[in-house]
């Protein structure tokens, strides 16, 4: 918090001062969470290893600041430069840069950014930490929880074309990214490289429909997967017969090591506005070789804007195959009676269903302009988690995951400026 | 007789508001009077002010003008052209401009400030009260027509 209100007490005098061709702009919230599960703590999305359990006001995930930098230079190019403090594992530039870009707009039809952009895989994904951006007190769980991802390094080229009333935009992206993953037993970094993707867009003041999709490779290797690697590797050249005990064991091996793995992403989303009263929707899909299974998820949403507040209901659920670990054919009988087997065995058990995620919330909430840069939220969410289901949360034993129904207070004001 | 004076101020307090009203809602778009545009429709008055599609109906980029948010014209222009709050149209642009597609909008205090700024830039384009129009501005669109 003193961190906020220093960087506040710096700029603030600056935003009113500004060269002609420099805007220094910015965004924030301040928030807090309450969730009342002891089982099932509360986070945003899988780079946080803190959340709230047992009703535990929680405020460090529900707050953020960002400062933005445009500035102008001649011969149609500008500079664009956004920090953003959250909640970090570790302050660093790089892990507070989210935009450092360079932008040559050719025309009003084209434009190509060079550095790091906002990586655009879904359709909030680019602006779900501006809070004030959105009516919800936060973006959707189901969807935007398993995608720690918040920007790209790399190019992208944008079209803009009008016919008639209608607007048709079209970006294709490449570059590579890096987020972290966290729960109790650790934090890993997962690199994605050759990210490509395409985002396009068909839409009217009144409406819009939106669909992305994004190829990519994982490029690094996880320590608690390599770890698992090695323990089968390990009996296969020490234990005779090993073959007939754990099947195709090279198989398993294949499928538990991320390195070299493709994961997609795909998005159809769209948004309706008539008059006082707007829906959106959005249906998603992550899809991977390895041990990160099919993810579907998808939410809709009805607001009532009225001048000063607007009242809100989300359903969002997300679904995923289980990997049934008896598929593999492993004589667990037999497995038992080597030192170490048994818990090998549940290790490439929880890890092959580790990212598995299967539940549903419904949401209700109030959003209050208190000015026309400043809003006040509040959101009720009560998520029915299925066994085996609640990966988004933080859960001090990941192998125990029980069926649960938890219910979650979100309260955060957010501003720009 | 307290009461009479109450109602009377009520009825004159209702005829200024009727008035401010009435004034305030005639908004014209305009542009340098050596713009070569004449005509503009409200889809694109929107696409412009709302960061979608920066350029005149030529094709020739263009730089929009916009007030400060405590400026009672801005906020009848946005109610007018796309029904929506500042508070609302302020969220619309933190979504364009936090994840850098768009470049800000250049933004003056006052209509004084905005007219000037027209005057001297063929490029730009801004709204204001019609009862301050210029002779170095043109009307492109007009907000109760």
């Amino acid at each position: 918090m003193k961190i906020f209100i220093l960087i506040w007490l710096i700029l603030a005098p600056l935003v009113n001062a500004q060269p002609k061709n420099l805007h220094l702009s910015g965004f924030g919230s301040l928030g807090v969470i309450s969730s009342d599960s002891k089982t099932y703590g509360y986070r945003p999305d899988l780079d946080q290893s803190d959340g709230s359990f047992n009703n535990t006001p929680y405020y460090a995930s529900s707050s953020i600041l960002g400062l933005q930098l445009d500035y102008a230079l001649p011969a149609n190019t500008d500079l664009v430069f956004q920090s953003v403090y959250h909640n970090q594992n570790t302050l660093s530039l790089d892990s507070t840069t989210r935009l450092a870009f360079v932008r040559f707009t050719a025309n009003p039809e084209w434009s190509f950014r060079l550095g790091r952009t906002a990586v655009d895989l879904f359709l909030l994904t680019e602006y779900r930490d501006v809070g004030f951006g959105y009516t919800w007190a936060h973006t959707p769980s189901e969807v935007y929880g398993l995608m720690p991802y918040r920007y790209l390094d790399g190019v992208d080229i944008t079209h803009s074309a009008h016919i008639s009333h209608l607007s048709l935009r079209s970006k294709l992206f490449v570059g590579t990214t890096t987020t972290e993953l966290a729960s109790y037993v650790g934090r890993e970094s997962v690199k994605l490289e050759d990210v490509a993707g395409l985002s396009f867009s068909l839409e009217t003041f009144q409406w819009s429909l939106q669909y992305r999709y994004t190829s990519s490779r994982i490029a690094s290797t996880s320590p608690s997967t390599e770890a698992l690697v090695s323990g089968i590797e390990g009996l296969a050249a020490s234990v005779p017969g090993f073959e007939t005990i754990w099947p195709n064991s090279n198989d398993t091996v294949d499928r538990l090591r991320l390195k070299g793995q493709a994961a997609d992403y795909t998005s159809l989303g769209g948004r309706y506005n008539w008059q006082s009263w707007s829906a959106l929707a959005e249906v998603s899909r992550i899809s991977t070789a390895s041990n990160f299974n099919t993810v579907t998820t998808g939410y809709t949403s009805l607001i009532f804007h009225g001048q000063k507040y607007s009242l809100y209901g989300i359903y969002a659920a997300t679904h995923t195959h289980l990997f049934d670990v008896a598929s593999l054919g492993v004589d667990v009988a037999t497995l038992a009676t080597i030192p170490g087997g048994t818990e090998l065995y549940a290790g490439v058990g929880a890890n092959l269903n580790f990212y598995t995620t299967n539940q549903s919330t419904w949401s209700l909430g109030l959003r209050w302009n208190l000015s026309p840069k400043i809003a006040l939220k509040c959101q009720w969410d009560q998520t029915r988690i299925k066994e085996q289901g609640g990966v988004l949360w933080l859960n001090k034993d990941f192998t125990n995951q029980p069926k649960e129904t938890v219910n979650t207070l979100f309260t955060n004001v957010g501003f720009i400026f | 007789m307290a009461h009479l004076k109450l109602t009377l101020l009520i009825i004159t307090l209702q005829l200024l508001s009727v008035t401010a009203l009435a004034t305030e809602q005639d908004l014209v778009v305009v542009v340098n009077i050596n713009n070569p545009t004449s005509q503009m429709t409200k889809s694109q008055v929107i696409d412009l002010f709302m960061g979608r599609y920066i350029a005149f109906p030529n094709g020739e980029k263009a730089t929009p003008i916009d007030l400060i948010d405590n400026n009672h014209i801005k906020r009848f222009f946005y109610q007018n052209l796309v029904g929506m709050s500042l508070a609302r149209v302020n969220a619309y642009w933190s979504r364009v401009k936090f994840t850098g597609r768009v470049k800000p909008s250049v933004k003056v205090p006052s209509e004084a400030g905005l007219i000037q700024h027209i005057q001297s830039s063929p490029l730009s384009i801004g709204y204001m009260e019609r009862k301050h129009l210029t002779k170095q501005l043109k009307i492109v669109y007009a907000l109760n027509e």
